[in-house]
């Protein structure tokens, strides 16, 4: 490698290729990709409205299926985020149904008071997984285990195992009366929350840090970014989620009990991210996404419904989901690793 | 010694080449092995020494040349075929795992077996411990080995290597992390090796050890043979001669001897455990001071500590004249210190984020209000940086991931630069990037002193070194070992200065 | 011949290589501190033949489930799926039981090996990661043992698999499988194997190595450890019941932590997650007993795997 003037004056060519037709179907095939999910979104509520005679795509009953989403939804949305710094909450569930117990253990002292507890509650609970997988070095998966199993114990410990009845209506604080009409107020906070998240992680400097987090902790750690704040922030803003779910919850069914992180759908708040695409290795992905993925399941478990399959199957046909989809992005993302 | 001149020729290579990306690694390099011989291979970082071990062990093919041993061409054979031809090398990682015992590890993938099926724990003992004693040393195979030190770990990866019966054995810096009477045992177990007829091809940094235990070197720069010689017909001065050479052409540091500004940092006295020892240095406004060493000299580890990613255990920090304590690298940013670090695909960048987000990382901390990123006035920031170094990219908004490694290191600079830092950290900036991206990054220093800005280089380059600090501060063994004027110094002072001597080894050692 | 003396160990050398034994006896140690605990809270009771036996008996499940998560978390994987597992296993014996005792029990065993392969294979070959696979699978496997018989238990009290009955025999089975897996990890190549892969997989692979085949390997034991214990759980109840074995993942994970098995892979003993299990049943025993709401125990041993954990990496640092 001698170097001789001529060759420092020679500027290699780097990544400035003519836009050809090649470069045409690439970019392509790049937007088919980005809108992939919401055309199989619109595949599979075409097919659900076929199936139903006509009767899945009305307002009425697209309002039905927002609502029974709308507390897998929000705690998607808190997934969403961890999940973004390469991190996992296994913990949503639980700390669901712990704050929706002490909510109403609560709803004595009055409407923002209990609510205040409950929140205070979940944000409590994602502080230590925060903590946990921070400073205490616990891989996030160990961590938010053992926060499933507290949080779920204590939930039956405050309740005694029972049914507590929402008497005070905490939940319905929110309201029974729909907005315009149909859009019921479940629906609403759902889309606040997630508009609050899509502005943090897209507006905001936590937003910035969460994707550099989990796209490259080391690299974010060099660059001054304060991982470990990062980290208890996304944890503690998923414990926050899984407080409103909670909510959510009592608003709709009217009671809570400890059994509810249980549900299947709830503790799995990690499928519709991952559906949506969102990488479990963090640094890619986003809120958006997760809706999407979100109104899938939905969509599908809808169709399950129509199709008389009971509701037990619909646990191994999420767990299969998820397998499948979790393979398959990481066969993508592999073999795009390989070709650079 | 045992090898002479008349000695079998066991391993013969000759023209070989190797190409990447158009970087010639290796042109026509010839290279003989004699049995029972020691021959050292040395040469700067990036004269071609890994690549040639990588094409004697068959991971990388080279583009032409010839390879045969013991009289078989192996040119196109496999790892596989290589070792079975007795081939054995020992990395510097070892390759070992820290968990299991010296037996488990010495037999790995390769466990004798009794006839039921079960392990022959009995015989694995009793052979690991002739292995062991083969290389003349003793130590007790059952331990597990990250219970051993670094030396003992070396020896079972030794045990490992002759355990699947090589007469050649390549040790790739093995030195490296050894002091003192741990360097005494390999030689002597070198030594033992060569006179069963194993012949070893040595490579190192440290010129004092093949005076010690070669019987032949060979000099590799730029990717060029140089020459071979008997080592007792060659000295130290004469070695590094032939080491160094180039100059780096088309750059002139102009302004050093210009005014230099206020001090920026001073450090006093500081040392952090078995790392860094009494490291005492400043840096002014407009001054570019070079660090230059041997890997492992501690360089980057004091980057690390000014940057607060690391503790330091004595001694005090002054910035711009107060007592500091830098405790992250969140807080070094918030002062206006800013990183290029080694590892640019470690460290330096998030390769799925667009080039501008890789840009904004450091400044996105102190572009906000009430939390909120003004991304006009950030991204405009950003961007102009980035028009300013000319980086080539179709859209600032593609990831960084398909850039050039010059490109992407632009990037890691205007990361760096867009916080306005007035102290600037670079760990080996031009480290797997082309000539002319080199040559761009020397004009930006450049420039960033005229402009005020501190900056400290950290680099294995000589010429580089040479070319571009105001002043260079030579480390080894994680002390500073005196300053020299790129001016009046020759790369032979500064290697001079950056081999440790045996007793500076023999020091660590104990320390550790 | 003539052998060159090393200098023996420094003392940080020595400090280095206690640290290990501080970790591999962590477990026992812990084991004696928590027996104290209970003469504390219960007197002689605590060490009474049937609290004891309550012990032995509680353990003999969680323990065969623990050998299998022990297996795994040597290759630095983990198996979340082993309580639902464990239910569905003992619903397909219950189920399968017409077709006589030894048909059941191996319809049971090949259910166990197809359970582990699927998850072996697409955490091996997909290269996944664990965690995410296996917590998806215990939904897959949850489902499965709540959909077969669309929620109901299914009765096996007159079949002749009660007849192992409980208590003792259920810790002799808990034995044979220990000590196979036990011969396996120590006196096998394939035990080396496993240990080399969880403690440097690219070492593994260059020493030739299928570090793949070995990953499936271990889901597989895991595997067939879920039927052994869905089995035990059956023989126990006389029913299987599909909601059964909720938490004993984490209580599998506690045990093998407490032991002193890193969750990084790799390293372990298997006498630490013996005395990692009987710890997690001691707790459970002295919880449970104590007049204290049970559900207490759940976070118990969750704030237990943590201080685990913590404590293992803070030894771990240790310079």
């Amino acid at each position: 490698m001698s170097s001789s003037p001529e060759l420092l004056e020679e500027t290699p060519a780097v990544h400035t290729p003519a836009p050809g037709p090649k470069e045409q179907t690439y970019k392509m095939r790049a937007v088919l990709q980005k809108y992939a999910l919401v055309l199989v979104l619109l595949v599979l509520a075409v097919f659900a409205n076929i199936k139903s005679e006509g009767s899945f795509l009305t307002p009425q009953n697209i309002m039905n299926v927002l609502t029974q989403n709308a507390v897998l939804g929000v705690l998607a949305v808190g997934q969403t985020l961890i999940i973004l710094t390469a991190g996992i909450d296994l913990s949503l569930g639980s700390i669901t149904a712990l704050a929706a117990v002490t909510t109403l253990t609560f709803q004595g002292l009055g409407f923002f008071p209990s609510l205040l507890i409950g929140f205070g509650v979940g944000m409590l609970a994602g502080l230590v997984n925060g903590l946990l997988v921070s400073y205490g070095r616990v891989p996030a998966f160990i961590a938010t285990l053992g926060m499933m199993q507290v949080a779920m114990g204590l939930a039956y410990v405050i309740s005694k195992g029972f049914s507590i009845d929402d008497k005070d209506h905490v939940g319905l604080l929110l309201g029974e009366d729909k907005l315009f009409g149909f859009v019921p107020s479940v629906v609403i906070v759902w889309a606040l929350v997630t508009i609050i998240a899509w502005f943090i992680t897209k507006k905001m400097k936590y937003g910035s840090y969460i994707y550099a987090v989990g796209g490259n902790p080391r690299t974010a750690k060099a660059s001054g970014i304060p991982v470990n704040r990062t980290l208890i922030f996304v944890y503690m803003f998923g414990g926050l989620c899984a407080a409103i779910g909670a909510i959510l919850y009592i608003n709709r069914y009217g009671n809570a009990e400890p059994s509810i992180g249980n549900i299947a759908t709830l503790s799995m708040s990690m499928a519709p991210v991952v559906v949506g695409g969102t990488s479990l290795f963090g640094g890619s992905g986003g809120v958006w996404k997760t809706i999407v993925g979100v109104l899938i399941l939905g969509v599908l478990s809808n169709i399950m419904v129509l199709m008389g399959v009971p509701q037990n199957p619909q646990q191994i046909v999420q767990g299969a989901i998820i397998i499948l989809v979790v393979f398959m992005f990481a066969w993508q993302e592999r073999r795009s690793r390989i070709r650079q | 010694m045992a090898a002479d001149t008349t000695a079998p020729v066991i391993l013969q290579a000759s023209g070989l080449t190797k190409r990447y990306a158009g970087v010639t690694a290796l042109a026509g390099v010839d290279f003989d092995l004699r049995e029972g011989e020691v021959h050292c291979l040395v040469g700067e970082n990036g004269a071609g020494k890994s690549t040639l071990i990588k094409i004697l062990t068959g991971v990388v093919t080279p583009d032409a040349g010839t390879i045969t041993v013991a009289d078989k061409d192996l040119t196109s054979s496999t790892i596989k075929e290589r070792r079975d031809a007795g081939i054995s090398v020992i990395y510097q990682d070892l390759n070992l795992v820290q968990q299991l015992t010296v037996t488990e590890n010495i037999f790995l993938g390769n466990e004798p077996t009794t006839k039921s099926g079960a392990l022959d724990k009995q015989r694995m003992r009793a052979e690991a411990r002739q292995l062991i004693e083969t290389l003349g040393v003793d130590f007790p195979v059952t331990s597990r080995v990250d219970d051993l030190g670094i030396s003992l770990q070396q020896l079972t990866a030794t045990a490992r290597a002759l355990s699947l019966g090589g007469r050649i054995l390549i040790m790739d810096e093995p030195s490296a992390v050894l002091g003192g009477k741990e360097l005494e045992v390999l030689f002597a177990v070198v030594k033992r090796l060569t006179e069963q007829g194993i012949a070893v091809i040595y490579i190192s940094h440290r010129l004092e050890e093949i005076f010690h235990i070669g019987d032949r070197v060979t000099v590799l720069r730029d990717g060029q043979y140089i020459s071979t010689s008997k080592v007792k017909d060659i000295d130290q001065k004469e070695l590094i001669r032939q080491m160094v050479g180039r100059d780096i052409e088309g750059f002139q540091n102009l302004d050093i001897d210009a005014e230099k500004g206020a001090e920026i940092i001073r450090l006093e006295n500081v040392t952090r455990k078995g790392v860094l020892h009494d490291i005492s240095l400043s840096i002014r406004e407009g001054e570019v001071v070079g660090i230059s060493g041997l890997v492992g000299a501690g360089r980057t580890e004091l980057a690390r500590v000014i940057m607060g990613m690391d503790h330091f255990d004595t001694g005090q920090i002054y910035f711009l004249g107060k007592k500091t304590n830098i405790s992250s690298a969140t807080k070094a940013v918030r002062l206006g210190i800013a990183l290029v670090p080694e590892d640019r695909r470690a460290e330096g960048i998030i390769p799925m984020l667009s080039v501008r987000d890789n840009g904004a990382l450091s400044l996105v901390q102190r572009m906000t209000k009430f939390g909120v990123i003004a991304f006009k006035a950030m991204f405009a920031k950003v961007n102009k940086l980035a028009n300013e170094m000319a980086i080539k990219v179709p859209d600032l908004r593609d990831p960084v991931s398909g850039l050039s490694g010059g490109n992407q290191q632009k990037v890691v600079l205007t990361k760096c630069l867009a916080t306005d830092c007035k102290l600037l950290i670079m760990d080996e900036p031009t480290v797997g990037i082309d000539v002319g991206a080199k040559k761009e990054i020397y004009n930006i220093i450049a420039d960033l002193k005229r402009r005020g800005i501190g900056v400290l280089v950290i680099s294995s380059e000589l010429p580089e070194i040479l070319a571009i600090s105001d002043r260079i501060l030579v480390m080894s063994v994680g002390r500073i070992r005196g300053e020299v004027d790129p001016r009046l110094t020759t790369q032979e002072e500064i290697l001079n200065l950056a081999i440790p001597p045996m007793e500076a080894l023999t020091e660590v050692g104990g320390e550790q | 011949m003539s052998t060159q003396a090393v200098a023996p160990l420094k003392l940080s050398d020595r400090l280095v290589a206690n640290k290990h034994i501080a970790i591999d006896y962590m477990a026992w140690i812990l084991l004696v501190l928590l027996v104290i605990v209970g003469f504390a809270m219960k007197g002689t009771l605590f060490i009474s033949v049937d609290n004891l036996g309550n012990i032995v008996e509680q353990s003999a499940i969680i323990g065969v489930l623990a050998i299998g998560q022990f297996v795994v978390v040597l290759t630095g994987g983990i198996d979340l799926s082993v309580g639902a597992n464990m239910a569905m296993m003992a619903m397909i014996c219950g189920l399968t039981m017409p077709f006589g005792i030894f048909g059941s029990v191996a319809a049971t065993l090949l259910a166990g090996i197809i359970i582990g392969l699927i998850a072996g294979v697409v955490i091996a070959y997909g290269s996944l990661p664990p965690f995410i696979v296996t917590f998806a699978m215990m939904f897959v496997c949850r489902g499965l043992a709540l959909t077969v018989t669309a929620g109901e238990s299914v009765s096996a009290i007159d079949s002749p698999i009660t007849a192992v009955g409980y208590g003792w025999p259920h810790w002799a089975i808990w034995l044979i499988v220990a000590g196979i897996i036990w011969y396996i990890l120590v006196k096998t190549r394939t035990g080396t194997k496993i240990y080399a892969v969880g403690g440097n997989i690219e070492a593994a692979r260059v020493s030739g190595i299928n570090t793949k085949r070995i990953l499936v390997l271990v889901y597989v034991i895991s595997g067939v450890c879920g039927a052994v214990a869905g089995m035990l759980a059956l023989a126990r109840n006389g029913v299987a019941m599909p909601t059964s074995g909720s938490g004993y993942e984490m209580q599998t994970i506690a045990a093998v932590v407490l032991g002193g098995i890193s969750l990084f892979g790799g390293e372990g003993k298997f006498t630490g997650a013996v005395a990692g299990v009987v710890f997690v049943t001691m707790l459970r025993n002295i919880l449970d007993s104590n007049n204290a709401d049970p559900f207490w125990a759940f976070c118990v041993i969750g704030i237990v795997l943590w201080i685990a954990v913590i404590l293992r990496g803070l030894i771990e640092r240790i310079r």
